[in-house]
């Protein structure tokens, strides 16, 4: 990925600028707003990350900035402030997605995997995988020529994990776009839906479609064309 | 109208005009009483005047000459009432045909009687002129007597007009001190809903309320400036205190990376998790508990709501092998509370997590219901654990506080706090009580939405 990092903690930015470059990845650090705004106007950067409260310019009026310019590249806020209505603001604003100081560099990864590759599969109302096939439209789910009879929020999780096939998904992610819920949990509530869904998929089939990255989240399909430093 | 009785201006209306009308009477009553009298000594005088010239006559005249005296007078003054008798009583002249009976008359004072009559009432005394006639002298009262009736009844329509209007004045005056009080009311409104920008518009009256408006404003600004700081003392600690923890939760998470790393490194790092975790319940919790948490309450659908958070959280129930009943009205009526919907299903998350965690037993049971109980709405989520002694149960929704039992499972001692928080920041409440035969009942009690 080709991203721009827009931070004015400097020691955070290293730090993840060095496990970035690690797994393979083009990053650019921009130690305040006004710089920042310049590079990501400059353009070619797959995936902004953008941090809320900095010097100069804060990040939301950057990004409000940027969508003036018409400029779609995906920004995703870093922030410490985690209200819901900050997260509204800062999605109004433009941001595509948002994440709370602390985080996880695997949840970082994940979400940035996602907006990167985001673009390809959004329309898409037929959406399949190897022998697995669903239709948003019918609301019909397949595979081979097995049709698989699945809950209301089985289905939206399905189609979750399809539009992001091949890529590490993360709980919190699952529990942001598919329960529409905020916030972390510390049970394993998702562990249980996903193992549902897994027995419902994967039963009777040799190649199992859904598996788990372990201390990451869960991948349907392959996993990331190029693995990154998995625990 | 009892709630006019409420307003302290319209009180003291009525209280004054109690007062006032007591005074009127007394007054009154004393000015009546004098006017009688005076009228009744005006009458008194004009028949000793009277007594006097008949007995002049009967000096000059004798019995005859006194008789037609009497006679006399008796056409001429239609008021004066004349008995002339003999000594034995018989009638000799006047008119008055004879001696009214005891039963007729009253004695006043001063040798003056009154006498009851089919035409009228008559104030008279007897004058023994000497032994051989008796002459009964005294006025007419019907005159008196409507002149007296019509001061009471003008006394009295006066009276009656002034409790009109000074009932009406008190309303006016209350219902204005009313409108005051209600626009002050108003406008604290929006303030006590967490908008500190409000101010009391004072409409540029001067008087008391007036002050007392300038004062509330300016105790406003003051609130409104602290609260500004500290949320910028909050808002800057969120973010120094966390910078430092997120960096450092990213150099261990960097080296666990490393399939070499040692166990200490991950051990760590569920450490500042956990620190992380306390560190962002207890800024949500001050946030809550100082009315700094931003009101964006809207109309929230509690079965919706409910429905989501057993819907995600049912599974993990089943897999530990829990029985779980749900019961919510489905009726067709929705159930709706005013509040924020991420922040109450947080609450409903943190109750089934901790039932979850600290609600297991053999026959492990969970019992969720949404039922609208007149006004409120409860929210009941009830586990079939060992349950909290009731010694406990006041002190288990305090801050950090953990049960002996629970102190070796994962958890702050937040969760409980958090959700209790919740509740008062709906103006609802959390009411923790034991269930039958063992478990704890945790019930969310919000105001329905009207």
């Amino acid at each position: 990925m080709k991203l721009l990092l827009i931070e004015d903690d400097i020691d955070a930015a290293e730090l993840l600028v060095s496990r970035f470059r690690a797994d393979g990845d083009d990053i650019t650090h921009a130690e305040d707003g006004a710089a920042g705004l310049q590079l990501a106007r400059q353009g070619g950067f797959d995936v902004l990350i953008v941090d809320r409260m900095m010097p100069k310019l804060d990040g939301l009026e950057l990004v409000r900035q940027l969508r003036q310019d018409d400029s779609d590249t995906p920004v995703l806020f870093l922030t410490a402030l985690g209200s819901v209505s900050d997260r509204v603001g800062g999605l109004q604003a433009g941001g595509d997605d948002y994440l709370v100081k602390p985080f996880a560099y695997a949840e970082l990864r994940a979400r940035l995997e996602a907006l990167a590759r985001r673009n390809a599969s959004n329309a898409d109302t037929q959406l399949t995988l190897e022998d697995l096939t669903l239709d948003v439209v019918s609301r019909r789910v397949r595979r081979g020529d097995v049709e698989i009879d699945l809950k209301a929020r089985e289905f939206l999780l399905l189609e979750y994990l399809l539009r992001h096939k091949n890529q590490i998904v993360t709980r919190a992610m699952l529990l942001e776009n598919v329960w529409q819920y905020g916030f972390d949990t510390q049970t394993n509530v998702i562990d249980v839906h996903i193992s549902r869904l897994r027995a419902k998929l994967d039963k009777d089939f040799e190649t199992p479609l859904l598996n788990t990255v372990r201390g990451e989240g869960f991948v349907l399909g392959t996993g990331p064309e190029k693995s990154g430093a998995s625990a | 109208m009892t709630r006019l009785f409420k307003v302290s201006s319209f009180r003291a209306v009525l209280l004054y005009l109690a007062l006032f009308l007591a005074s009127a009477g007394l007054a009154g009553s004393f000015l009546y009483n004098q006017i009688d009298a005076s009228i009744t000594a005006t009458g008194d005088n004009l028949v000793w005047r009277d007594a006097a010239m008949m007995s002049q006559s009967y000096q000059r005249g004798g019995v005859a000459g006194l008789r037609q005296a009497v006679q006399q007078q008796s056409q001429v003054n239609p008021d004066a009432v004349y008995l002339l008798a003999d000594s034995l009583g018989q009638y000799l002249a006047g008119n008055l045909s004879a001696f009214p009976t005891p039963a007729q008359t009253s004695v006043a004072a001063e040798g003056w009687q009154v006498i009851e009559q089919s035409a009228g009432k008559v104030r008279a005394r007897l004058l023994r002129l000497d032994d051989d006639v008796i002459l009964l002298i005294g006025r007419d009262l019907t005159a008196q007597q409507a002149a007296m009736g019509q001061i009471r009844q003008a006394f009295f329509g006066a009276l009656a007009l002034l409790v009109v209007l000074g009932l009406l004045g008190g309303a006016v005056m209350a219902r204005q001190s009313l409108a005051r009080v209600e626009k002050i009311n108003r406008s604290l409104r929006p303030i006590m809903a967490g908008d500190f920008s409000a101010r009391i518009d004072s409409g540029g009256a001067q008087d008391e309320l007036a002050d007392l408006e300038s004062q509330i404003n300016a105790m406003l600004s003051r609130i409104e400036k602290l609260m500004a700081e500290m949320r910028e003392v909050t808002d800057n600690l969120a973010h120094d205190l966390r910078s430092p923890l997120t960096r450092l939760r990213g150099r261990l998470d960097a080296m666990r990376a490393d399939t070499t790393a040692p166990q200490a490194v991950a051990d760590s790092l569920a450490d500042i998790d956990q620190l992380l975790g306390v560190f962002s319940s207890i800024l949500a919790l001050s946030k809550l508990d100082s009315g700094l948490a931003e009101q964006t309450h809207q109309p929230v659908d509690v079965v919706a709501l409910v429905d989501d958070v057993v819907e995600l959280y049912e599974a993990a129930f089943d897999e530990a092998g829990w029985q779980v009943d749900y019961q919510a009205p489905r009726n067709g009526v929705p159930v709706m509370v005013e509040g924020d919907a991420p922040l109450l299903a947080q609450a409903m998350i943190n109750l089934l997590e901790n039932a979850l965690a600290y609600g297991a037993s053999d026959k492990a049971a969970l019992r969720v219901s949404v039922a609208a109980q007149g006004a409120d709405v409860a929210i009941s989520v009830a586990d079939s654990g060992a349950g909290v002694p009731e010694a406990e149960l006041a002190h288990i929704r305090q801050r950090f506080v953990r049960l002996d039992d629970a102190r070796s499972a994962p958890g702050n001692g937040l969760g409980l706090s958090l959700v209790d928080a919740i509740c008062r920041h709906h103006g609802g409440r959390l009411e923790l009580s034991p269930r039958q035969p063992s478990g704890l009942q945790a019930d969310i009690i919000l105001a329905q939405r009207k």
